[in-house]
């Protein structure tokens, strides 16, 4: 099914195009055009420069196409069309879209899209790669810091810069056809190709770790078939969609900079490696079937819909050896252990049903009543199975031999995870009065879950809400909801007894037995807020949003306790006159997040693991962000001189607290704050368009745009950390922007 | 005197009636032509729109036929000749006049299939969202008829904090035009939760990653569940989308032992480089393939 679809696409496209020429031409069959484009020369200037700047776009420097539009639509009977249109052709970031066909009969589409994401500019790394997953650190280079970590200076004195992006080349093509009045028949084919490059961290055991620009060559291919018929009051839709993801690199495998070869086995099986080896997203494929359908049933303007859809998702890609490392392999083989997985490949296998019907009524005109039910079932069909000898980060091997008596260090099992949801519930909406109406809703749900802590949960949703208007000019939309979600038995040692069949060992610790994980635990919900439109006069629109959601985990000692989130937000439209509207907008969110946590360390054979109530901690995750817009449309000279200008301003601040709610027994327990984070965004945009002729607009524009970034987590990330004596970074960061964009602009219509 | 104002208001009575009789007549269709006398501005715009193209190559309904397709016939409005005193000349159907249930009605009687055919019963039909909220028959300047510049646009209407937080410094592409509303939700209602468009949160976000699919030897069960349980699509200030800032958002189910159960490091510690926990992406620096592992040795989705 791997065909060169993009060599198709390619070919069809150009085949289109010159179909599309050929017809403009033909001008008859084509005499009423219309269309645009846009011409820019364009220039800017940074002061500060991050990927952050153009993380989804190009900003071109010079001159380039901004946009172009064709359109022919003949008034005559032939009901042709065809439309042709394109963002930035050329760039990176270019869109190119090619639709056209005989209204009633068919249409015709193409999609090209190429899409960009910067990750960073500061990238760097004394890594080469070649091509194919392998980064090699130079031998001697190696061999100078497995000496002594103090040549690091030296050795990372002068790193080069490598680029972290992606990009995406999205090619799609449609056909629709319409054989026959009521039934149209669809058929879609898409190719993807994601190439590029982006941080991705690899260990060499407990103490090291290095980042290298992980790459990325991933190809998903799609396609699809749609037959929708309708027949009076009956609809009926059939689809198909096949996806195909293939990723050309399987695998890294990076140098170790701290070792030239494999360390010697130790005693207790350990050895560090001289490479490590890590697995990249494997291929898989997935197919899915949709029915569905819908009636009009003439008894209180009924409506009643169905739908069906089962989806197959399957992976079977060769699994890596468990270890690159030499010396363990050679261990293995001398002790005559097996150190491959019982398969070769997992032949893993989901499959998903969907199931969902509603009904809609209105037995009297002012009431609407609507009913639904669901059943979602992620079914994991992939057998399991247990590593007899488990090799975690290329530099541990147990030297434990007796098979049947198990050993957490020497065993993994691994578990196929699925779940099951079922939900039911109705809405009614009564009109009390001609401007007032009620609703009232219930849901019930139902989670079944297997390998996780909670097998049945099950949640009850109440909700109401009013939508009021008084005297046409004052909307409010009150809203309220409360759900509670409940368990009957949460079973802390679930996932790590069959991970490790008999548990993770004495001298480790599995998670706290009284945490409750929070998709899963009890759980309290409330949710308020109000929707407010008010139209005092016909040029003036006030809008405003308040929401204030709390998620109360009760019953949970140890995790999320509190989920709260605050929102409001003001919005205002003045159409001061035909030529001048003025808009504004505020608004302000708040997640705060409560949790409860403990210090625990591992014992070993001497030492007794840390587990006390006294090292326990709690903690408060806050942010807050403000949001903040102004501008204007203003017409100077009519039908000619037009001017807009905005501005847009978000900063968020964050703050990760903690503090021991007593003395602290174990000095590491000890809880202190995260260093505050803040990112604050500036956006101005300004156009004046002059119409000097009937179809030629000139636009000289002006963007300014800052970034200002504090983050503790990447500011003083060097390619050596030199406090951290065994790790490799990037240095990838998205740090301030400064930016100025003057252009100017040429627009021709015709 | 009283004889003659007896008469004189019978006659008014019985004139009363037979105007209201000859109103209250079925009124009858007249053609576009007739529409265009005076909404010449209406009639223009709607011949450059879709449905000028499509309702007599599809529906077999003339130009002439279409204003009263979605107006109702317009002979007694037409007769009215804009005085609005005389009762034929709110016999006309304006959409936006009606009741929400109504003026969708009246969009309904065609497009009651593909993706709106779950329309009914949906979370904007209950809440009063009517097609003419965010659609303009006449006066839209985009594709598909908006009535805002743009999708998004017309969505954050009433999803204020939508386009706040498509500002945020972590964000899907939607303010580059790379992305719409419409690539994930089905305004029109659908079968998945949250008017998605697919059958669930991780189908729909697999439609683009589909590396994220597996199966996976090595399962993340939250993961699996719900992208959402770790994730904010809409805008976050943390990498990634992600709803809380690392390592705190892995420490909300992870108490082991060993380093998850760190509360945190003084701004001096990170100034000196001398804490790891939290630095760069965190736990993720280490558990790099969090989405799910098929490495033989992948069980804490380090390889």
């Amino acid at each position: 099914m791997n065909f060169n679809f993009k060599l198709v696409m390619n070919k069809t496209i150009k085949l289109g195009s010159g179909l599309f020429f050929l017809l403009i031409f033909v001008h008859p069959l084509f005499p009423a055009m219309e269309g645009d484009f846009e011409f820019t020369v364009q220039g800017a200037r940074k002061e500060k420069d991050s990927s952050k700047f153009d993380e989804y776009r190009t900003v071109p420097e010079g001159a380039y196409v901004e946009s172009f539009r064709f359109k022919s639509q003949p008034e005559d009977a032939s009901n042709c069309y065809l439309n042709i249109q394109s963002i930035k052709p050329g760039l990176e970031d270019q869109n190119i879209l090619l639709k056209g066909g005989k209204y009633g009969v068919m249409e015709l589409g193409f999609k090209y899209d190429q899409s960009l994401h910067k990750f960073s500019n500061t990238g760097k790394s004394l890594y080469v790669h070649d091509g194919g997953g392998y980064f090699g650190f130079s031998n001697q280079l190696q061999t100078d810091l497995q000496t002594s970590t103090n040549n690091a200076p030296s050795v990372f004195s002068d790193v080069p810069a490598i680029p972290l992006q992606l990009r995406r080349d999205l090619i799609s093509a449609d056909i629709r056809l319409s054989p026959m009045e009521n039934l149209t028949l669809k058929f879609t084919g898409s190719n993807e190709d994601r190439n590029g490059s982006r941080p991705i961290g690899i260990a060499f055991g407990y103490g090291s770790l290095v980042e290298v620009p992980e790459p990325i060559s991933y190809k998903t291919q799609k396609a699809g078939f749609i037959a929708q018929m309708n027949q009076g009051n009956f609809n009926t839709i059939f689809s198909y969609e096949a996806s195909l993801f293939k990723n050309d690199i399987d695998a890294i495998v990076a140098d170790n900079p701290w070792r030239r070869t494999d360390g010697a086995v130790s005693a207790s099986g350990a050895s560090t490696p001289d490479r490590a080896r890590f697995s990249l997203p494997p291929d898989n494929h997935a197919h899915q079937f949709n029915f569905g359908g819908g009636v009009n049933i003439p008894i209180w303007q009924s409506r009643l819909n169905a739908s069906l859809s089962y989806g197959i998702w399957r992976q079977n890609d060769t699994f890596l050896p468990p270890t690159i490392n030499q010396a363990i392999l050679a261990r293995a083989q001398t002790l005559g252990v097996n150190i491959n997985p019982p398969r070769s490949s997992l032949d893993g296998k989901m499959n998903v049903l969907s199931a969902n019907s509603s009904l809609s009524m209105r037995p009297l005109q002012p009431l609407l009543v609507s009913g639904k039910m669901r059943y979602y079932k992620l079914e994991n069909k992939t057998e399991e199975m247990t590593m007899e000898q488990y090799i975690p980060y290329d530099s541990t091997s147990s030297t434990s031999t007796p098979k049947g008596n198990f050993n957490p260090a020497r065993q993994r099992k691994s578990l196929a995870i699925g779940y099951t949801k079922l939900s039911a519930g109705t809405d009614a909406s009564y009109q009390i009065l001609k401007s007032f109406d009620l609703n009232l809703g219930y849901e019930w749900e139902k989670i079944t879950r297997t390998h996780r802590e909670v097998e049945n949960s099950y949640e009850h949703t109440f909700k109401s809400s009013l939508n009021f208007v008084l005297q046409n000019w004052i909307q409010l939309r009150p809203n309220y909801l409360h759900a509670n979600r409940y368990h009957h038995h949460y079973n802390a040692e679930e996932v790590a007894e069959e991970t490790y069949p008999i548990g993770e060992g004495i001298n480790a610790l599995g998670n706290l037995p009284l945490l409750r994980k929070f998709d899963e635990a009890n759980r309290l919900r409330d949710i308020t807020g109000i929707k407010t439109m008010i139209f005092p006069f016909d040029v003036l629109t006030l809008a405003a949003e308040y929401s204030y959601r709390v998620d109360d985990y009760n019953g949970t000692s140890y995790g999320v306790k509190k989920d709260k989130n605050h929102s409001v937000s003001f919005d205002v439209t003045y159409d001061l006159a035909e030529f001048l509207t003025l808009f504004g907008n505020f608004g302000r969110e708040e997640n705060t997040l409560e949790m409860k946590s403990r210090y625990r360390a591992s014992g070993n054979a001497t030492t007794a693991p840390t587990d006390f109530e006294a090292d326990d901690w709690l903690a408060v995750s806050k942010d807050i962000t403000d949001t903040f817009g102004i501008g204007g449309n203003g017409v100077i000279s009519k039908d000619k001189l037009f001017l807009d200008a905005d501005y847009n301003f978000s900063r968020s601040k964050g703050e990760l607290r903690a503090n021991n709610p007593s003395t602290v027994r174990t000095a590491s327990a000890l809880a202190v704050d995260f260093p505050q984070t803040k990112t604050e965004l500036h956006k101005v945009n300004t156009s004046l368009k002059w119409r000097f002729m009937e179809n030629l607009t000139a636009k000289l524009s002006y963007q300014y745009e800052k970034y200002l970034v504090e983050d503790f987590a990447f500011e003083t990330i060097q390619p050596w950390q030199t406090a951290w004596p065994q790790s490799v970074f990037l240095d990838a960061t998205q740090g301030d922007v400064d930016a100025h964009i003057a252009g100017l602009s040429l627009s021709y219509k015709f | 005197m009283k004889k003659v104002t007896f008469i004189f208001s019978l006659a008014g009575v019985l004139l009363y009636c037979a105007s209201q009789a000859a109103y209250s007549s079925d009124p009858e269709k007249v053609g576009a032509s007739t529409c265009m006398g005076c909404h010449s501005d209406q009639v223009e715009a709607f011949k450059k729109n879709t449905h000028a193209k499509t309702l007599p190559a599809v529906k077999k309904i003339s130009f002439e036929e279409s204003c009263e397709t979605c107006h109702g016939p317009g002979s007694l409005h037409a007769e009215a000749a804009g005085d609005k005193t005389n009762p034929g000349f709110a016999s006309i159907k304006n959409p936006k006049k009606l009741s929400v249930s109504e003026s969708s009605e009246t969009c309904l009687k065609c497009h009651e299939n593909g993706n709106r055919a779950f329309w009914k019963g949906s979370q904007h039909e209950s809440r009063d969202v009517s097609c003419l909220n965010c659609h303009s028959m006449h006066h839209s300047k985009t594709d598909p008829l908006m009535v805002k510049n743009n999708e998004a646009e017309t969505c954050y209407q009433c999803h204020q904090i939508r386009k706040a937080q498509s500002l945020r410094s972590s964000h899907m592409p939607l303010r580059d035009g790379k992305m719409q509303c419409s690539s994930c939700h089905n305004p029109h209602g659908s079968a998945g939760p949250k008017l998605l468009a697919q059958n669930s949160t991780n189908e729909n976000c697999y439609a683009c990653h589909a590396e994220k699919r597996g199966p996976f030897l090595w399962e993340h069960a939250p993961v699996r569940e719900n992208c959402l349980n770790c994730h904010e699509a809409h805008g976050s200030q943390h990498d990634k989308l992600l709803k809380v800032k690392r390592p705190r958002l892995c420490q909300q189910c992870h108490i082991e032992s060993r380093h998850p159960t760190t509360a945190g490091a003084d701004p001096d510690a990170f100034e000196a480089g001398l804490t790891n926990i939290g630095g760069s992406r965190a736990c993720t620096q280490c558990h790099a393939q969090i989405h799910g592992s098929n490495h033989p040795a992948g069980a804490r989705l380090q390889r």
